[in-house]
């Protein structure tokens, strides 16, 4: 029995000003069926948010579509559990000799279904935990005692049972961004849906908790005949706990197929901008198999790919240039008096890219916040370009030497146009005249947003604003770059394209400081790395050093790629085989051997 | 997937010893914890009104403002939030109650019996002309700020150099008009004006620390629940009221990430003059207000698919609390002193001085 039955659905979202929006959905066609663990994938903006939208019905019934223009907004219907969700009768609603539509069907209703945003904060609608879980509950007019049963047996499903006692007493604020979106699924678990939708539920979280979070929902569905839809980015998520798998590109369903067909149609799925597995761009890269035999899996690369010749050069990491940055033993608190730090290290050299790792709450973005001179640290030492950040005046000159790029973008655009955007903190730091208009120009030119010069960074897509933060702190010409999750909730075009200029700063002679749970970033760009556990530093040296202990990237819950996976793997069997750390290093040794 | 695993070090768990309220945060087992927020509003407006007796002009309490001073420290001292308190306030409650007091000493119709002090401030004359330390008061502002673009300094600087100098003979003045305005006004400084000034601080000081333990130790989950028991109100209000204190939450987060976000644009880096802040202040609305209309339709959408629409009433769960046999007691109470205070003219300071005169006779 089909769940959701979408036919030839059209949709455009209302323009309330100026010229019709073009078609966000342009004839989806999709069938999920019962109990089926359903994942959507494909590139910003294609319209996976929106599917999920029109399933629930939130669009078209929530979106004020004028009622005259119907026929021009949406075409097509969505069928959930047999009921109809959006239909449109074509020919109703004649005004002026011209049918204009009328909108059928209703929205599906909890506890029919429930869906999962992607920002965990904007979901959490009371001020405590309980309540949170109860809401929905209270909405379905349960008694007192079913609800208070249902609220600790949802929390416990996502692993937060340990929370029921004071779950009236917890604020929204006293959970990490993962806690907050484990929250958000288990307020619609506790309605006990049919149909459950997670919009990439896990952005905020790191490697681990990521997978955990999707481990139990997919043992949820086992247990109860829920139905899932999941979109998410990540291939090796999807293909480990998908039954079927949808590419959405540009308002269409593109491809619907079991994980082990859809990733083998490498090519397809490369040209549309999906992520696709680290082993089959290697061995598709370094010409070792054809496109029908990719491999998705490290057991079916290590068939493949192992004829490999000779030592990847070694990063050159020159320890004997200058300390940029020189943390030791350094504590921080809160005002709450919540302790941060708890004596973290970290050395920055010249030159350097350094990946600062470490799971949500370790306290990565504190101690970044020091380096720029945003927080006061508490004790310790910390030195910035040799100069003692406790120090007042130095913490307010911090900002023109150590740029930072916050993690969302949005925070950051204080102008209504791209120039005057990355002219403001030129201006702020006293940078007067022609400077400013070169400076502008050539920071412009670097991040390759030149031709926007004169348009509102508010309607840039989101990997242009992202562009355009970083453009803003170059232009100020910092001698140390510090970026934040540059990588979080993008797609594979949006990373590439931020990759390959983090490389070129790093080029270019320039020292930068990536936080990140990505550990491909980490392979590809970084030499060293800083790992932080609760507070402290768990481990400091090259990114090769800790790729190549298992033990290591255990201790600190973090998760090698596959490229690093599949050399360890093998070098287990053969200890004389290469650690080599990413796609670059794989496909060169690969095809230095032809 | 063991539930060790999940645990994060930091997090909330069992035995969670604060919680959150409207300012900061309070020790859960606080013994305001457990009173009604209706208890604790009426309670608070109670002493105020009874404060407000005590510290009239003409029969001062001060005895009864020490005991209601001592009381609200040891409530805010036993929800844990004495510390913070003093620790973030101080700077502005100080000062305020400084004046208050200077205020009070100085504007007192009544003089009592002892005066300690007394100095004209004002001969009841208004003099138009010129002195020395006129010229260098102006002279010194102007001159700094045209050195430094600032203003604070200069000012403090020519007020301590026109004091110094009109109380030396270098003073010289001329006069070119002068005309009667106004009575001629004293400084006098009293036991009666000390004493009534020292029970008003007292008061106010005691209404400040009131109404910063209500704010410390309510939270806006129990302001919802109130809400919701108040008869035939619509639950669409308390709902637009919950969203409306957890915007306020995400709107504060916003704030602070936004402000950093500045900072980190060197938007400190120059020394600026108050009109340039306040522009920088002004550059924030941009990410501010694009946050918050995403946002909203976010918050919206979450609404919906919970299975909310306009005219839902949801069943009511554990936010509405009981009215104990505590809230009842100290409610009545507060009604009680209300009365006695401010209907029966009850004097705490002057009851216990009849008690210990009786007790000498």
């Amino acid at each position: 029995m089909s769940v959701v039955k979408i036919e030839n659905l059209f949709w455009r979202y209302p323009a309330f000003v100026g010229k019709m929006n073009p078609w966000a959905l342009q004839g989806v066609n999709l069938q999920i069926e019962k109990g089926e663990f359903f994942g959507i994938t494909g590139p910003s903006g294609a319209g996976k948010t929106t599917i999920c939208k029109s399933i629930m019905g939130l669009i078209p019934h929530s979106m004020r579509v004028p009622a005259n223009y119907i026929n021009e907004h949406v075409q097509g219907s969505v069928e959930v559990m047999d009921r109809l969700v959006c239909g449109v009768d074509t020919e109703a609603n004649v005004v002026e000799e011209v049918a204009r539509g009328k909108l059928l069907g209703e929205p599906v209703r909890p506890p029919l279904a429930g869906m999962v945003f992607q920002d965990p904060e904007n979901q959490f609608l009371t001020m405590s935990l309980l309540y949170e879980v109860a809401f929905g509950l209270q909405l379905l007019g349960l008694a007192r005692d079913e609800i208070d049963e249902r609220v600790r047996e949802a929390l416990h499903m996502v692993g937060l049972g340990h929370l029921w006692e004071d779950a009236e007493n917890i604020h929204p604020a006293d959970l990490s961004g993962g806690q907050k979106q484990r929250v958000a699924i288990a307020s619609f678990l506790a309605m006990r849906p049919d149909l459950l939708i997670l919009d990439e539920p896990t952005s905020d979280l790191d490697p681990i908790g990521k997978s955990e979070v999707i481990a139990t929902v997919r043992r949820l569905k086992e247990e109860h005949d829920l139905t899932v839809i999941l979109v998410e980015q990540d291939p090796e998520i999807l293909f480990d706990f998908c039954d079927r798998i949808a590419l959405v590109c540009n308002g269409q369903v593109d491809l619907v197929a079991e994980p082990e067909r859809f990733y083998s149609e490498f090519e397809f799925l490369n040209e549309r901008g999906a992520y696709t597995f680290e082993v089959s761009r290697i061995a598709y890269g370094a010409k070792v198999c054809g496109e029908d035999e990719v491999p998705k899996s490290i057991e079916e690369a290590r068939a493949v790919l192992t004829k490999v010749s000779g030592e990847p050069t070694d990063d050159l990491v020159s320890s004997d240039s200058e300390k940029v940055i020189e943390v030791d033993d350094l504590w921080y608190q809160y005002e709450d008096g919540t302790v941060a730090l708890f004596g973290a290290d970290l050395v920055l050299r010249r030159g350097e890219t350094m990946g600062l790792l470490g799971n949500n709450g370790s306290g990565k973005t504190t101690l970044a916040k020091i380096l720029t001179g945003l927080y006061t640290p508490w004790k310790g030492k910390c030195l910035a370009l040799g100069e003692d950040v406790f120090q007042r005046r130095v913490r307010r000159e911090l900002p023109m030497k150590i740029g930072y790029v916050f993690q969302n973008p949005d925070h950051q655009i204080f102008t209504r146009r791209v120039f005057d955007e990355v002219a403001y903190g030129l201006n702020c730091i006293g940078v007067k005249g022609e400077e400013v208009e070169a400076r502008v120009r050539e920071a412009l030119e670097r991040v390759d947003l030149a031709d926007l010069a004169d348009e509102d960074p508010l309607f840039l897509g989101k990997g242009q604003k992202q562009r355009l933060a970083v453009a803003a702190v170059l232009a100020m010409r910092p001698e140390v770059i510090i970026v934040d999750e540059p990588t979080t909730g993008q797609d594979y075009r949006m990373v590439s394209s931020i990759m390959a200029l983090l490389g070129e700063l790093h080029n270019a002679g320039g020292t930068v400081l990536i936080i990140t749970h990505d550990m491909t970033l980490v392979a590809n760009y970084c030499q060293t790395v800083t790992v932080l556990r609760d507070g402290r530093t768990v481990f400091a040296g090259t990114s090769r050093e800790l790729f190549s202990s298992p033990e290591l990237l255990a201790a600190a819950q973090l998760r090698a790629p596959q490229a690093i996976t599949l050399s360890c793997e093998l070098r287990k069997e053969r200890p004389e085989f290469p650690l080599l750390l990413n796609e670059r290093e794989w496909v060169e040794a690969l095809t230095r051997r032809s | 997937m063991s539930e060790a695993t999940l645990v994060d070090s930091r997090a909330p768990g069992r035995g969670q010893k604060w919680v959150r309220t409207f300012l900061f945060s309070m020790r859960v087992d606080s013994p305001l914890a457990g009173l009604h927020a209706v208890t604790k509003f009426v309670l608070v407006m109670g002493v105020s009104l009874v404060l407000m007796g005590m510290i009239s002009t003409a029969r001062p309490d001060p005895l009864g403002c020490v005991v209601l001073v001592a009381l609200a420290l040891v409530l805010l001292w036993l929800s844990g939030v004495i510390r913070w308190l003093f620790r973030s306030y101080l700077v502005v409650i100080f000062p305020m109650l400084f004046s208050l007091f200077l205020s009070w000493i100085v504007f007192n119709p009544n003089p009592g019996t002892r005066i300690l002090f007394s100095r004209q401030t004002y001969s009841g004359r208004i003099n138009i002309g010129v002195s020395v330390a006129m010229i260098v008061f102006v002279g010194i502002i102007v001159g700094y700020y045209l050195f430094t673009k600032q203003l604070y300094w200069g000012i403090v600087g020519a007020v301590l150099a026109a004091l110094v100098i009109s109380q030396t003979p270098l003073n010289l003045s001329w006069t070119f008009a002068s005309f009667p305005f106004h009575q001629p006004l004293t400084l006098i400084i009293s036991d009666r004006t000390v004493y009534v000034a020292a029970t008003k601080v007292l008061g106010y000081g005691a209404m400040v620390l009131m109404t910063f333990l209500l704010v410390l130790t309510t939270r806006d989950v129990e302001v919802v629940g109130a809400l919701r028991k108040v008869p035939r109100m619509p639950y669409v209000i308390c709902l637009f009221s919950s969203l409306m204190l957890r915007s306020l939450n995400i709107a504060m987060i916003d704030f602070s990430t936004v402000r950093q976000a500045q900072v980190a644009r060197g938007v400190n880096v120059q020394k600026k003059n108050i009109f340039a802040r306040i522009r920088d202040m002004a550059y924030l609305t941009v990410p501010l207000i694009a946050n918050m209309m995403r946002r909203s339709t976010e918050i919206s959408d979450a609404l919906s698919a919970r299975g909310y629409e306009m005219g839902s009433k949801p069943a009511i769960y554990r936010e509405v609390k009981p009215f104990h046999a505590v809230d009842y007691v100290l409610t009545i109470s507060s009604v009680v002193l209300v009365v006695a205070v401010l209907g029966g003219g009850f004097n705490l300071t002057e009851a216990v001085l009849g008690l210990i005169a009786g007790l000498k006779a």
